[in-house]
């Protein structure tokens, strides 16, 4: 009989434990920190507690957590919730594992889509169903050390692709090891800087209109981009950093390069360890053309659906509240991705908190300020990870000048234009 | 045999059969019919395409890269491992004084495991904070970056398979050299032979089944290296590392092609295969079994 009753009471407790959420996502060091800090929080909530637990992992890099993710499927053991990088979005929507948010929305009047910055939404949406929350924004902008300005008598960041290498050229210290300039290689700023020329990056109005059949790496858009930077790394006025991204902020921080391409995400972090005053400034422009304008980069949260009904609603509730006005600020505030919300950005504003940080400020106008067109809406393909490791070892080989900008470029064309046909292929032969 | 010890033996050798059918053979064979396959990346729906996965691989030059970066890699690593460990172990054979504590020394390595080590090697290999450039520093020598410099990378991973596996030849090379009967090497040095004839005339005859089976080993490893290049170099710079395993992988895992892999695993079982078969006939000729 006490075996029973002990059976009955473990039976209780078992129905009584609180749902558990996976939830996998890629941040590191100060930003990993607070989105534990975050999920700690909504566990913590009063209706949450003893109902649903939400348990985040770190699934590796962006390439990594997309791989991982994949894999996972394959073997029906995903996690509930992931985040995944900007470009994963067609791939995600193609695995048929996912539950697109919209679907959440449309029963939810509360979810707050009017605030959602128009921008942001033309990026994620797809035939014009968001399926995913965009969690951390970003952009690409210009940091540069003030001081080393000064020292050369230049008091304004560069605003055209000869200015860029005209300031890159007065702010090189060849005695002393300087360069003017530097950024991480990678395709991101290939993609930003082409649809900042108002060029898309791949044919059918950047994969919005259909699948796209052919990646555009040879306009003159392209070549004029990859051949300014080029130019730059040979004249020695840029420092040619590899792949990956601490490598050029170390490099910037450390005073060896003046002026920086990099992601806003890390703003507050970059000014705050700077010795020097950092001051950010918009892209610039290619000479003579001022349409396009940046694509939103960052990460999205997806819902996944191969799971029971309580636990795919509770996955909804945790990404409805890291859309909310508090979660959004203090992600906005502590790392530097951009906030999603108009009505935040509004409070912001009126708590002068951009007159106190102005370098948080560019990257937020300079979205704002781009163009409404394809190109800057960003680019869909399903073999996005392997275009960009395409693009970027054409990138190396043009600078390490053991080929030239065309026939590295052709090279990528082709490789992508390759992985493009057999995608489209699956989908046209297993419906 | 009759037949009781025949069912005896069938029956002992069952579970290691099993187990190779389930998780070598199958697979394997699976993987020979995947070849001709092109499999959807979310599922494991797949149709056939008949050669292309494999005309694919001969019409691209990348893949024609990673052949030669994997035959430059055989090269640096095997035959540098075979000579460094036969000669340690020649002298600790003769110098059993120091054996104990070098043979340990020298078997660390391997207790490590290859992650393990690689992280160390990236420490060891950092331009600016690295021991190594630290070190030619000093002789002033201004060291290259050695895992970004498409010259010097492969080179750099291949030192560290070498540090990595020399302990392991060595052992196996040290119970060689013991095995070898001290009369025979008194008779030679009787008979006038100074002590490099000793060793070519009588101790590397002697040793050449032992060197026969290391080599065969060393190369095996060395075409099925993974770990070490995914930490070190992750294939690059510009697939100047990207050997033909590390190529699957990135085929399979990354890019989610799984037929296209496949068909690498087949072409690399082939050149395994073939290698080994060379190897012994090669033996046929030089190898003296006691």
């Amino acid at each position: 009989m006490k075996c029973l009753l002990l059976i009955v009471f473990i039976q209780v407790q078992l129905l009584g434990a609180p749902g558990k959420l996976t939830f996998w996502h890629s941040m590191t060091g100060e930003k990993g920190k607070l989105l534990v800090r975050l999920v700690e929080e909504f566990n913590r909530l009063p209706e949450n507690v003893g109902q649903v637990e939400v348990l985040p992992q770190f699934a590796g890099s962006y390439e990594e957590g997309l791989n991982k993710i994949r894999t996972a499927l394959l073997a029906k053991q995903g996690p509930h919730i992931a985040q995944i990088t900007d470009i994963g979005t067609q791939v995600m929507i193609d695995t048929r594992a996912v539950a697109p948010l919209q679907e959440f929305i449309d029963q939810d009047p509360s979810f707050p889509l009017k605030q959602l910055l128009p921008p942001i939404k033309r990026y994620y949406e797809v035939n014009g169903k968001l399926f995913s929350l965009p969690f951390a924004t970003s952009n690409p902008i210009l940091y540069y050390n003030v001081e080393a300005f000064e020292k050369v008598g230049l008091d304004r960041p560069p605003k055209t692709f000869s200015e860029l290498k005209e300031w890159a050229r007065r702010l090189t210290d060849r005695k002393q090891g300087k360069t003017g300039l530097t950024w991480p290689l990678t395709s991101w700023f290939f993609e930003q800087f082409i649809a900042r020329q108002g060029q898309v990056l791949v044919n059918q109005a950047n994969g919005r209109q259909a699948r796209a059949t052919e990646a555009l790496y040879l306009t003159p858009e392209a070549i004029r981009f990859a051949t300014l930077w080029k130019e730059m790394a040979d004249e020695g006025i840029f420092t040619n950093v590899g792949r990956g991204w601490d490598p050029a902020e170390a490099n910037f921080l450390a005073g060896r390069s003046a002026m920086m391409l990099h992601s806003t995400s890390d703003v507050f972090e970059v000014v705050r360890k700077a010795t020097f005053r950092v001051s950010t400034a918009p892209i610039p422009l290619a000479d003579g053309i001022s349409t396009g304008g940046t694509v939103v980069g960052g990460n999205s949260l997806w819902i996944l659906k191969d799971k029971p009904r309580t636990e795919v609603e509770a996955s909804y509730r945790f990404v409805r509240y890291m859309a909310s006005k508090d979660v959004q600020k203090r992600w906005h505030m502590g790392t530097g991705y951009f906030p999603i919300r108009e009505d935040l950005i509004k409070e912001l504003e009126r708590e002068g908190f951009y007159k106190k940080f102005p370098a948080a400020k560019t990257a937020i106008e300079q979205l704002k300020n781009s163009a409404v067109m394809p190109a800057t809406q960003g680019a869909l393909m399903g073999v996005f990870a392997e275009a960009r490791d395409n693009l970027e070892s054409a990138m190396e080989r043009i600078l390490a000048g053991r080929m030239s900008v065309e026939q590295a470029l052709k090279r990528a064309k082709f490789q992508t234009d390759d992985a493009l046909r057999r995608y489209n292929r699956f989908l046209e032969k297993l419906k | 045999m009759n037949r009781k010890s025949s069912a005896l033996a069938w029956g002992l050798l069952f579970p290691t059969l099993a187990v190779l059918a389930l998780f070598v053979l199958y697979p394997a064979a699976q993987s020979f019919w995947l070849s001709f396959q092109d499999v959807e990346p979310f599922s494991k729906r797949s149709f056939f395409v008949g050669f292309e996965n494999y005309q694919v691989l001969f019409n691209s030059p990348d893949y024609w890269q990673t052949v030669r970066v994997t035959l430059f890699f055989l090269l640096y690593t095997v035959i540098p491992s075979l000579v460094i460990s036969l000669t340690v172990a020649v002298l600790l054979d003769a110098n059993p004084f120091f054996q104990n504590m070098f043979r340990t020394l020298f078997l660390l390595p391997v207790a490590i495991s290859s992650s393990m080590a690689a992280m160390l090697w990236i420490f060891i290999y950092n331009p600016t904070a690295g021991f190594l450039n630290y070190a030619l520093d000093v002789l002033g020598i201004h060291g290259p970056n050695w895992l970004a410099d498409p010259d010097w990378a492969l080179v750099a991973v291949a030192v560290a398979t070498v540090w990595k596996e020399i302990g392991f030849n060595i052992i196996f090379f040290l119970a060689g050299l013991t095995s070898i009967p001290l009369e025979l090497k008194e008779a030679a040095e009787l008979d006038g032979a100074n002590s490099w004839q000793v060793f070519r005339y009588v101790t590397l005859p002697l040793l050449s089944p032992t060197l026969f089976f290391v080599s065969v080993v060393s190369v095996i490893n060395s075409l099925q290296s993974f770990g070490q290049i995914h930490i070190l170099t992750t294939g690059g710079p510009m697939g100047e590392t990207t050997t033909l395993v590390y190529n699957l992988y990135r085929d399979a895992f990354v890019k989610f092609r799984t037929g296209l892999a496949s068909s690498e695993a087949v072409i690399l079982f082939g050149l395994i295969l073939l290698a080994t078969m060379v190897q012994f006939r090669m033996a046929k000729k030089r190898v003296h079994y006691g």
